[in-house]
């Protein structure tokens, strides 16, 4: 009876240290945020696009497909929202009629999508090369650091164009594509984080121990390598999105998908993007917002793991 | 070399009987590092010889040739100056390293030899403490978790069991179980190498390395961590390898005593007889250097001369020979005492260019007071006198200046250092021990 009390006790206890200790680095984080304005800016532009990925079709006005018309039944076509603000259409329609606050609002999904994802993808296999790579060395650090060569001498556009063609433009390849090009990045620089944890004494005395390789590489090295892989994580989800558009625009886009990037791809097809800035600000003007709202934060977050900048 | 019965830990008859028994025994071990691993390093260009690139690597010997044994539940002290290669041979018997050659026989298997997984379980059998007790824990984990990790490992016990057995040794190493669930950073350093001690003894090991597991530690704790080190030795029935550079700490715990000067042994015996029969020239320099707290003493304590030599080119023969105050003298020249010692003395100056250009005379007077040797070395004397003599150094370049200092050092060394036993044979000699009836071995050419 006192017995189980005690291991309730403790395990209590246990709990709640783990918690304590995940609240602590918790608002670590969050502190180092808190002292930097423009990574506070960022958190809240984050949370803003966030709501609006998780409920952006439930909040457009429009269906981003519907052709609205005026009241003589003329289809709105490429009007300013000066003219389409009684209609409803408050940013104004593109050349199909169609209304852009909505398409901006709905195409939020794909950024955010394709931006947690490729990134979570590429650091995902980015970390374990490093981490295999640096700690086996020798000749396998040799090859797997020549494959990242490699990738660094892919062209991105070429590489991408050949890849889509071949595979199709949807929105799983294009995160696929895109995340077989950033994984280099964070391959690269945590490695070099692995080579100097491997050095340091808890990882020999883990291997004296006996603990296996898997072990050492995963239960011991990676907890110390997680803040840099969070870092790179942060900068692939900007670069991702920067991709994405930039694929979207020149045409590679998933076609039954909205983004900010063919939104800009059928302005410019169009011709009207000289001209329609009510229809080439509004995404261009997102795109920049989560980009630099993402680079704010991994800037911040660069101070734990360069403690130099601290000053 | 042979293990011997008696050791202070072996209480009863049976636990002395298990004590004779030989735990380790090391043989010819050696561990040499090359510098450069790439593919063009070590390339070196030769346009004089054929083909013009030559490829070489430079070894560091940073154990050359090791051999000693250690009994069951004893403990030997291993000492010597920070580069001496001590803490390289501890990792290397514990093959945390790879030997260049030489045998590691633990438990009659040799360690040597093994590799991957069955190296891996033999791990099981031996654990090591590490110098520096914070970054030797990972700051990340648990204290509990930290000591449950070699079981972990080795699929000791199950989940209940391990954390039981965790709390125990816990309380063995003398912290509380409730320290479970703490971080390392949590810890002083006395505490966290308790941590380090818990861990080490969870999977109860026979063996363990201890890598001057106290010198991180404030003096005042050091007593205490070395007296629990001796109670869980008895406890557990361990057997230590205790690598120090303090001597203080090493005549406390160790049992049998093996003093390291680059690369090698040069002395090994018992506790006592090392400490009070010190019979190499470097380990009585060494006892010499602990500082004597009588205000009245001055003086007295010797100091040794010149630096280590690199291990990348280490000194033929007797390793020590490069700062031996008693190097013997090379025969065939017919030296007396006095007169090599006043000749040694200028070869090492001349060497180390420690005295300013003057004429010939003057530091004739100043190192062989009682003139130069007759005969051929007293020529030779007087070539490196006139070679380094303030008439003709005057007016040269420094670079002309240094190849002369050279010059004169070069013939010096090779006429007389360089002919000395001490430098043709690596020694190797068993003395009669004057205390206790251990085995005593010296590397010092005067045991011959």
């Amino acid at each position: 009876m006192s017995t189980d009390i005690r291991d309730r006790l403790d395990a209590t206890v246990e709990g709640n240290r783990r918690l304590a200790k995940l609240s602590k680095d918790a608002g670590y984080v969050w502190g180092i945020i808190r002292g930097d304005t423009l990574a506070t800016i960022g958190v809240v532009i984050i949370l803003g696009f966030l709501f609006l990925a998780l409920f952006g079709p439930m909040l457009a006005p429009h269906d981003p497909g519907d052709n609205l018309r005026g009241e003589d039944g003329q289809l709105l076509r490429t009007d300013s929202p000066t003219e389409t603000f009684s209609e409803g259409a408050y940013l104004g329609t593109t050349n199909y009629g169609e209304d852009v606050l909505s398409q901006v609002i709905v195409s939020v999904r794909v950024s955010v999508f394709v931006g947690l994802l490729a990134a979570l993808i590429a650091v995902f296999i980015g970390a374990n090369v490093a981490l295999i790579s640096a700690y086996y060395g020798g000749r396998v650090d040799d090859v797997l650091m020549r494959i990242v060569d490699i990738a660094y001498g892919l062209p991105f556009l070429p590489f991408v164009i050949v890849l889509v063609f071949i595979f199709g433009s949807n929105i799983w390849n294009i995160v696929f594509v895109i995340a077989a090009v950033l994984w280099r990045d964070s391959a690269r620089v945590v490695r070099s984080e692995v080579l100097t944890q491997k050095q340091r004494p808890y990882v020999k005395s883990a291997r004296a121990i006996g603990a296996s390789d898997l072990r050492i590489m995963y239960k011991h090295i990676f907890p110390n390598v997680l803040p840099l892989v969070g870092l790179y994580a942060a900068f692939a989800v900007a670069y991702a999105i920067i991709y994405e558009a930039s694929l979207a625009f020149l045409g590679f886009g998933d076609p039954e998908l909205y983004s900010w990037g063919q939104m800009l791809f059928q302005a410019y097809h169009s011709g009207a993007i000289r001209f329609a800035w009510w229809w080439v600000l509004p995404p261009g003007i997102c795109l920049m917002l989560l980009v630099m709202a993402v680079f704010f934060i991994g800037r911040s977050l660069e101070e734990i793991t360069n403690p130099e900048l601290r000053h | 070399m042979s293990s011997f019965g008696e050791t202070p830990t072996g209480s009863d008859s049976s636990t002395a009987e298990r004590d004779s028994e030989t735990l380790l025994e090391v043989e010819g071990l050696k561990k040499h590092f090359t510098t450069g691993s790439g593919l063009l390093s070590g390339l070196r260009v030769d346009p004089g010889s054929f083909p013009p690139v030559r490829r070489e690597h430079e070894r560091v010997r940073a154990v050359d040739d090791v051999s000693f044994s250690i009994a069951r539940g004893e403990t030997l002290g291993l000492v010597g100056e920070s580069g001496c290669g001590k803490s390289t041979l501890g990792r290397t018997v514990l093959r945390l390293l790879e030997p260049t050659a030489g045998t590691i026989r633990f438990d009659g298997e040799d360690l040597a030899s093994l590799g991957g997984e069955a190296l891996r379980r033999k791990r099981a059998e031996m654990g090591m403490i590490f110098q520096d007790p914070h970054a030797s824990l990972n700051p990340r984990m648990t204290v509990g978790t930290i000591v449950e990790e070699p079981m972990v490992a080795h699929g000791m016990l199950d989940g209940e069991g391990r954390e039981a057995r965790a709390k125990s040794l816990l309380e063995d190493v003398g912290l509380e179980a409730h320290h479970y669930h703490r971080y390392p950073h949590e810890f002083s350093g006395g505490q966290r190498q308790r941590v380090n001690l818990a861990r080490a003894l969870s999977v109860d090991p026979d063996f363990v390395v201890c890598d001057e597991p106290v010198s991180a530690l404030d003096v005042s704790v050091q007593a205490q961590v070395l007296n629990t080190m001796a109670r869980l030795q008895a406890e557990f029935g361990l057997t230590y390898l205790f690598i120090a550079h303090d001597l203080s700490v090493i005549r406390h715990i160790a049992d049998r005593v093996a003093v390291m000067y680059l690369g090698t042994v040069v002395e090994l015996a018992e506790k006592e007889e090392l400490f009070e029969n010190p019979q190499h020239p470097y380990t009585q320099a060494l006892l010499e250097s602990i500082p004597v707290p009588d205000p009245r003493e001055s003086g007295t304590r010797g100091v040794l001369e010149g630096e280590v030599p690199s291990p990348v080119d280490p000194p033929s023969g007797c390793r020590f020979r490069t700062r031996c105050p008693v190097l013997i003298a090379p025969e065939g020249y017919g030296f007396g005492d006095a007169e090599w010692e006043a000749t040694r003395g200028f070869v090492r100056a001349v060497k180390r260019r420690t005295f300013e250009p003057a004429p010939a005379a003057e530091v004739r007077e100043r190192f062989f007071p009682e003139g130069v040797p007759d005969g051929e070395a007293g020529e030779l004397v007087e070539t490196a006198l006139s070679l380094v003599s303030a008439a003709e150094l005057e007016g040269l370049e420094e670079d002309a200046r240094t190849a002369r200092w050279h010059e004169a050092s070069e013939l010096l060394l090779e006429s007389f250092a360089e002919e000395s036993i001490c430098a043709r044979e690596r020694p190797h000699y068993e003395v009669d021990p004057v205390y206790g009836d251990g085995e005593h071995l010296a590397a010092c050419h005067r045991h011959r």
